[in-house]
């Protein structure tokens, strides 16, 4: 293997590195003047707005560095469109070459390993240390495990984070949604395509129901037999549910409720079997050509989080201050996006503007100013539910008593038409260029 | 059953009635939940009834005042086609005109119909009703509203299938109430809940002057004449009359750029990122913002591009600068049709005025750049800017 000695490693080898880091911490404790050093970890929606707003807002009194091991993101949002080939994955392709050259941030393509509150520190998957003044922390989501039955017949667990576990989620954009798509296009005459969806809360609320009326849609044109399943873990459909509804009923979509997954048997990369209990009736098999289970999640790296004391222990997600989404149990890290724990939608464009609301606390922070203190965020998005329809959803939140609170005048959804299907383009190409661009 | 009166967000920026005026204990402008939902003790009120197939129905008064109820399930009658139909019974203010609309399976987006009703009488068909005493009954008898949205394409009442009727249902009503009640018959009375006299209320209506042109579009949405960035009558519009307008009036028009209609993306291979038409200044320092101006055009971005510069067929808020608190004052007074005429809710007129002032602000900087020159298709290119 080929190595090469960094900078910062070399400056290790001869005995600086841990001047350099000692000078760092002391700098942090001392609230020297601007720049102040913030690091952003994750460069998702709500990740790389924040490393934008902080520089935009904030210019050169801070440094942003943006921790993201891969080179560039994909989309969730309109990514059921590369289904039914309406758009191809690349399209949903967000490079951080904009926030670099325009906001002058430092893109590092590492994870990292450790988060050391106490020292303001955070340890990187080279082993390099990288101090902080502000942490901001917008991991995503990550999957809890699947039960399965092992070869020798005992309860077992699936991880469905796990490259190889052969679970096909598609729930995270890229190369997992093209290969839905392919496994789609290879699935025999007359087949069987089941989605499963867990329990809320998840990342994307009406996207499970979307994608089920997406999927459909394309079949009855292309392979007009094939059974589309769908085995919801919740009550009922949980967003817009005259709209999807309909949409089932006119697609001939098999929609169960209070559905759980007793056991998930893989035969193959999105292929097997689930046996499930509906409404705590006894246990029954559903083999499926295509299988796409939307796994159960929880704040994205969670033992990271829980490794530095940001969880109690046994939480899925962050609690976090909902006013900046300061972590509660450190003043100096913040928490934005589907990690943390105010209840708010676990969505793109929501993240988007947490991160604005996190932006404006670090900068405050960090210069010891108050800015505005009514702030609200907002929820939106289209849902395609056909090759040409789409619906929409939406509503404000402003702050009440410290907590995120509906505003409910501000509610509405919109059935599905061809126009919102046109309108849903204007939107997320403003949401992808305001985030990455 | 849904009780009587049950509140709702409807004519924020209409004049308020004197009693709620007094009630909310400053005289200026107010811009919250505010609209009378309830008959004060001391106004004479009516009843009107009749039967539906199972209805909301809503009043919107010329005072600003709002009343809903919904048609009880336990008062069933056999309807003329021989369904269970229910009976209602909505209490009004006397002396005050006051339009009806009925909506079927509202809570359904799918198959909601929402249906204003006239009432056809020998004088002519009227589209608001009052009575001048009170304690009185009306009754309206057996309304045969439209039960789904095709059924009112089908009967000629939706011409662009947006499931809200084009023009109300007439209803005729027995001769006998005619003398009872006084009413407003089409184009005879500048209602201030219609002011095109179309017999939709404005809330339902997208269009106020029945010029064609979608208000959030039409810089003149009463077809007065004075554009609304130059209106000074509030009093037929809802916006305050110190609405602070911009003094150079430099002539910016709203983006007619109904571009939606074209799909950019479709058998394209394009990216889906674009960077903003302008590059953005950073600052050497940070500033605070204490109007909050600044963070909420960032809570516009999502949809309009970061400050305000849209990278699509969304209107960029640099191009209307200018206009922004009217057209998101104007959404108060509208129902969610849609994200924007929701999202708008979400803002008072002083977080309007904020975010307006900011806006202008980065014009100044940056110019006001029109979206068309940003779409990706020139297929709806507004004229006024294709030169």
């Amino acid at each position: 293997m080929k190595t090469n000695i960094s900078r910062r490693q070399f400056m290790q080898w001869t005995g600086m590195g841990a001047a350099a880091t000692l000078l760092s911490g002391v700098s942090g404790f001392a609230k020297a003047a601007a720049p102040y050093e913030v690091l952003v970890i994750g460069g998702g929606f709500a990740g790389a707005t924040a490393a934008k707003y902080l520089k935009l807002w904030g210019g050169s009194s801070v440094n942003v560095t943006l921790v993201e091991p891969k080179a560039s993101y994909y989309s969730p949002i309109l990514s059921n469109l590369v289904l039914n080939g309406n758009l191809q994955l690349s399209q949903l392709e967000m490079t951080y070459g904009y926030l670099t050259n325009r906001y002058n941030i430092t893109h590092i393509q590492q994870s990292v390993t450790a988060i050391d509150g106490a020292n303001k520190t955070v340890t990187l998957s080279d082993g390099q240390t990288k101090s902080y003044d502000r942490l901001v922390i917008a991991p995503g989501m990550e999957f809890k495990p699947l039960p399965t039955v092992d070869t020798d017949g005992n309860a077992a667990e699936i991880d469905p984070n796990d490259p190889n576990s052969n679970v096909l989620h598609a729930w995270k954009g890229g190369q997992q949604v093209q290969d839905l798509k392919n496994a789609l296009a290879a699935m025999p005459t007359g087949g069987t395509f089941v989605m499963s969806i867990p329990l809320a809360p998840f990342r994307c609320p009406p996207g499970p129901y979307e994608r089920a009326c997406v999927v459909a849609d394309w079949l009855k044109r292309n392979n007009a037999n094939a059974k589309v399943i769908v085995l919801d873990a919740n009550a009922d459909i949980l967003v817009e549910k005259e709209s999807f509804a309909a949409k089932f009923k006119e697609y001939g979509v098999e929609y169960h409720s209070n559905t759980e997954i007793k056991s998930v048997n893989l035969t193959g990369f999105g292929r097997g079997s689930l046996t499930v209990s509906i409404n705590g009736g006894a246990e029954q098999t559903y083999d499926a050509d295509v299988l796409n289970i939307i796994p159960a999640q929880r704040a994205g790296a969670w033992s990271l989080l829980n490794n530095a004391g940001l969880l109690a222990g046994t939480e899925d997600w962050v609690p976090v201050e909902a006013a900046t989404f300061k972590a509660q149990n450190d003043t100096n890290i913040y928490v934005i996006g589907d990690a943390q724990a105010t209840g708010v939608p676990k969505a793109g464009h929501i993240g988007n503007a947490e991160a604005k609301v996190c932006a404006q606390a670090v900068l405050d922070a960090l210069h010891n100013k108050t800015s505005y203190s009514a702030v609200k965020i907002n929820s939106a998005c289209y849902s395609p539910v056909s090759s040409n329809e789409a619906t929409w959803l939406t509503v404000g939140y402003q702050l009440t008593n410290g907590q995120w609170t509906k505003i409910e005048a501000s509610a509405g959804a919109g059935a599905p038409t061809q126009k919102h299907y046109y309108e849903m383009f204007g939107w997320a190409k403003n949401l992808f260029s305001d985030t990455f661009a | 059953m849904k009780p009587n009166h049950t509140f709702k967000f409807k004519f924020a920026l209409l004049p308020l009635s004197a009693a709620v005026l007094a009630l909310s204990g400053c005289g200026g402008e107010s811009t919250t939940d505010t609209a009378q939902t309830t008959i004060p003790s001391t106004t004479a009120s009516y009843s009107i009834t009749g039967a539906v197939p199972g209805t909301l129905i809503e009043a919107f008064c010329d005072d600003g005042s709002y009343y809903q109820t919904s048609s009880d399930i336990n008062q069933p009658v056999t309807g003329p086609d021989g369904k269970t139909w229910h009976q209602f019974s909505l209490n009004l203010p006397v002396e005050v005109a006051c339009q009806l609309v009925m909506t079927m399976n509202e809570d359904d987006p799918t198959n909601k119909t929402v249906t204003p009703i006239a009432l056809a009488t020998n004088t002519g068909t009227a589209v608001a009703i009052q009575a001048v005493t009170g304690g009185e009954t009306i009754d309206l008898g057996s309304i045969d509203l439209p039960r789904d949205p095709a059924d009112l394409q089908n009967r000629g009442l939706d011409s662009d299938g947006d499931q809200i009727a084009d023009a109300p249902l007439e209803h005729a009503i027995e001769e006998a109430l005619e003398n009872r009640l006084q009413y407003v018959y089409k184009q005879e009375q500048r209602l201030k809940v219609d002011p095109d006299g179309d017999g939709l209320p404005n809330w339902y209506d997208k269009d106020d002057d029945n010029d064609g042109i979608y208000d959030d579009e039409d810089d003149d949405d009463d077809g007065d004449g004075i554009l609304d960035v130059e209106e000074k009558d509030s009093d037929h519009d809802g916006i305050e009359d110190n609405y602070d307008r911009d003094d150079d009036n430099d002539g910016l028009y709203d983006d007619d750029d109904d571009d939606y209609r074209s799909l950019p993306t479709a058998n394209s291979t394009a990216s889906l990122l674009t960077p903003a038409p302008v590059t953005f200044t950073l600052p050497t320092d940070y500033v605070p913002d204490t109007t909050g101006g600044r963070f909420l055009i960032a809570q516009c971005a999502q949809c309009h591009g970061t400050n305000g510069y849209s990278v699509s067929s969304i209107d960029s808020l640099a191009e209307e600068a200018n206009e922004l608190r009217e057209e998101i004052l104007e959404y108060h007074i509208k129902f969610n049709y849609d994200i924007m005429s929701a999202q708008a809710k979400a803002y008072t007129a002083d977080e309007a005025s904020a975010m307006q002032t900011y806006m202008m602000g980065l014009v100044q900087q940056y110019g006001a750049l029109s979206s068309d020159t940003y779409s990706s298709d020139n297929d709806y290119d507004d004229d006024r800017y294709d030169d």
